[in-house]
C-alpha cells in the first residue's frame, strides 16, 4: 500500500466553496489526479472534478496508447460535465458563458499496486507538476524551472454546452506523458501550478523535507507563503505519495 | 506605477460610458448598416454584457465591476443615466435589470478544427435614441460628481474609466474645464481614464490614438475632444500594439471619425485595462 496525504485550500479571501482546483485518488490501485479548473472559465470546478474522478475511477490500462486514455477520459469527463450542470435552469448570463464551456489542467499519475519497483506513467496537459523525490534526487514533470510556468498553460476543454454541443467531437489536447519506475522509499508529489511554482524555485533546497517538516500546521505554513509573496495567491492542491 | 492595482470584490473598479443620443445620431455610421445611435448603444450594450460574463462564475455573478451609463441629448438640454437602478450598479445588479434579452448567433470554434454557429442571450439594457442637441458638459458634470463620489468611497480602487461616444461639438458650452477636473481627481493608483470615441459622419479616413493636434484634421471638433482625452497609460498602447494599431508613446484616448471597426476597437481597448487586473 501507498502512503498517501492531501492538502488543499481555497484562495486566501476566498471560502472552500470558491476552491477550483480538484484532486482524487485511490491509494489501493494505483490512481492519483490533480486538476486546476481555469477561472476564466464557469463551472471550470465541476470541469475539474469531472477529470480527476473519471481518471480515478477507471484506471487506464498499461498497455493502453497514451492518446487513447486521454481520448477516453476527455469523452467520459464530458458526459460527467454535461450531466453536472443544470442548462435548463441558468440565467441568461450564466447560459452564454457556461456555453462556451470550462477548461482545465489535468495530471494523472498511475503507478502498478504491486511489487518492489513499480512502473508507473503519468500523463499532464496543463503546469500541474509531479515531483519524484528518490533519496537526495528530485525530479519534476513537465518542467525542470520555474520560469517554464507561464500565464497561459495548455488546458483540457470540455467542448461547448448546452444541447447543440454534446454531440460535438473535441480534439484531444497536446498532452505529455512520462514513464518510470518506483523503488523502495521514494516518494512522489502532485501539485498545481502555485506550489509547484514555488517547489521549482526551491528545488535546491530539498523542499520536499520543507513541506514535510510542516505537515504538523501545513495550512498556516503555507497561507504564510503567500501572505508574503513566496507563492501567488490562487487555489493549492498537494498530493503526497509515499512507496511502502 | 499606475494602473496596476488589483481588482477584487473588495476593491471593485468603475467603468462609466457616456452615449450622445442627439439628432445627428440618426445618421448611418460608415462600415456598418445602421445609425451612429444604433452602432453606438449596441457596443455599449455588448461591453456590458462581457463584464457580466467575465464576472459570472459558477456559483454566481462577483461584483468586480460597478457600470454606469449616461445618455445625453435624448431631451434637448438633459443628460442624465439612462440605466435602471441607480446612476452606478454594481454589476450583478445589471445582470438582473435588462431591458429584454435577444437572441443573436455567433461563430465559435467548434474544438475539431472548424467553426460552428452558436445562439447566446444578447443583453439589452438601453435602447438607442437620436432627438435634441449635445449637452455634454452637462453630462460631463454628472460623470465628474458620479466618478468624484464614487472615488472618495473606494480610494485605492483601479482608477475609474469614463468612455464617451459622441458624434460632434457640445452645444453647452466648453468640455474642457470639467474634464479636466475629472482627469486631475487621483486615486493610489492613478487619475481616472477619459476616453473619447468620435463617431463619423462620411467615410473619411479615421484618426486612432493621436499623440498631437498635427495628426489630426483641421477640424475644431476634433481638436476640442482631443484636448479632453486622457494620454494612453503604457498598459494600454500595449494593447493597441498587441491589435496592430500604430501608435505613439505620447498616444491620447481618442479616435477622431471612428467607424464601425474603430468604435468597436475602441471600447475593446478602453475596457481591456480593468478587465486584465481582475483577480
Amino acid at each position: 500500500m501507498f502512503t498517501v496525504k492531501e492538502f488543499h485550500r481555497p484562495k486566501t479571501g476566498n471560502s472552500e466553496s470558491e476552491y477550483e482546483d480538484a484532486f482524487a485518488y485511490d491509494g489501493a490501485r494505483g490512481v492519483f489526479a490533480v486538476a486546476d479548473g481555469a477561472t476564466e472559465s464557469s463551472f471550470a470546478d465541476v470541469w475539474a472534478r469531472a477529470l480527476v474522478t473519471t481518471f480515478v475511477e477507471s484506471p487506464p490500462d498499461f498497455g493502453r496508447n497514451d492518446r487513447d486514455v486521454m481520448r477516453d477520459v476527455l469523452t467520459a469527463a464530458r458526459d460527467r460535465w454535461y450531466g453536472g450542470i443544470d442548462w435548463e435552469g441558468l440565467p441568461w448570463y450564466q447560459r452564454n458563458k457556461a456555453f462556451m464551456g470550462s477548461y482545465a489542467t489535468l495530471l494523472g499519475l498511475q503507478v502498478e499496486a504491486e511489487g518492489e519497483r513499480r512502473r508507473f506513467r503519468c500523463f499532464t496537459v496543463g503546469d500541474s507538476c509531479m515531483f519524484l523525490v528518490s533519496g537526495q534526487r528530485m525530479e519534476s514533470f513537465p518542467f525542470a524551472d520555474s520560469r517554464d510556468l507561464g500565464n497561459t498553460p495548455r488546458l483540457m476543454w470540455s467542448g461547448l454546452g448546452g444541447k447543440a454541443g454534446r454531440g460535438r467531437e473535441v480534439e484531444i489536447p497536446g498532452i505529455e506523458v512520462k514513464y518510470g519506475w518506483l523503488k523502495q522509499g521514494d516518494s512522489i508529489m502532485l501539485a498545481t501550478d502555485a506550489l509547484s511554482k514555488w517547489i521549482l524555485q526551491n528545488k535546491g533546497g530539498r523542499p520536499w523535507e520543507e513541506l514535510a517538516s510542516k505537515a504538523g500546521d501545513f495550512d498556516s505554513y503555507i497561507g504564510g507563503l503567500i501572505a508574503s509573496g513566496s507563492i501567488k495567491n490562487d487555489d493549492i492542491t498537494l498530493i503526497t505519495i509515499t512507496m511502502p | 506605477m499606475s494602473y496596476e492595482a488589483e481588482i477584487s470584490r473588495s476593491n471593485p473598479s468603475l467603468v462609466l460610458f457616456m452615449i450622445d443620443q442627439s439628432k445627428s445620431m440618426s445618421y448611418k455610421l460608415p462600415g456598418g448598416d445602421r445609425s451612429k445611435a444604433q452602432e453606438a448603444s449596441d457596443a455599449i450594450n455588448r461591453q456590458i454584457g462581457e463584464f457580466v460574463l467575465r464576472c459570472t462564475k459558477s456559483d454566481g455573478i462577483r461584483d468586480y465591476f460597478h457600470i454606469g451609463v449616461i445618455g445625453y441629448g435624448f431631451t434637448t438640454g438633459k443628460a442624465d443615466s439612462i440605466l435602471r437602478g441607480d446612476r452606478v450598479n454594481p454589476i450583478s445588479q445589471l445582470a438582473s435589470s435588462t431591458l429584454r434579452v435577444e437572441k443573436r448567433q455567433m461563430k465559435v470554434s467548434d474544438g475539431a478544427g472548424g467553426i460552428t454557429e452558436v445562439d447566446y442571450d444578447f443583453g439589452v439594457w438601453f435602447d438607442p435614441t437620436a432627438s435634441g442637441d449635445t449637452p455634454m458638459c452637462k453630462a460631463l458634470g454628472l460623470a465628474r460628481d458620479i466618478i468624484k463620489e464614487w472615488m472618495g468611497n473606494h480610494p485605492s480602487s483601479y482608477p475609474p474609466i469614463l468612455i464617451n461616444i459622441t458624434d460632434g461639438q457640445a452645444t453647452d458650452g466648453n468640455p474642457a474645464d470639467i474634464a479636466e477636473e475629472i482627469m486631475s481627481l487621483n486615486s493610489a493608483d492613478g487619475a481616472p481614464l477619459v476616453w473619447n470615441c468620435h463617431l463619423s459622419s462620411n467615410p473619411a479616413v479615421p484618426v486612432s490614438f493621436p499623440a498631437a493636434e498635427t495628426e489630426l484634421p483641421d477640424d475644431k471638433y476634433a481638436k476640442s475632444l482631443f484636448t479632453i482625452s486622457s494620454r494612453l497609460p503604457q498598459q494600454y498602447i500595449g494593447y493597441a500594439r498587441e491589435m496592430q494599431i500604430n501608435l505613439g508613446d505620447e498616444a491620447r484616448a481618442y479616435v477622431f471619425n471612428a467607424q464601425l471597426e474603430q468604435l468597436v476597437q475602441f471600447i475593446d481597448i478602453g475596457t481591456r485595462g480593468p478587465q486584465g487586473q481582475m483577480q
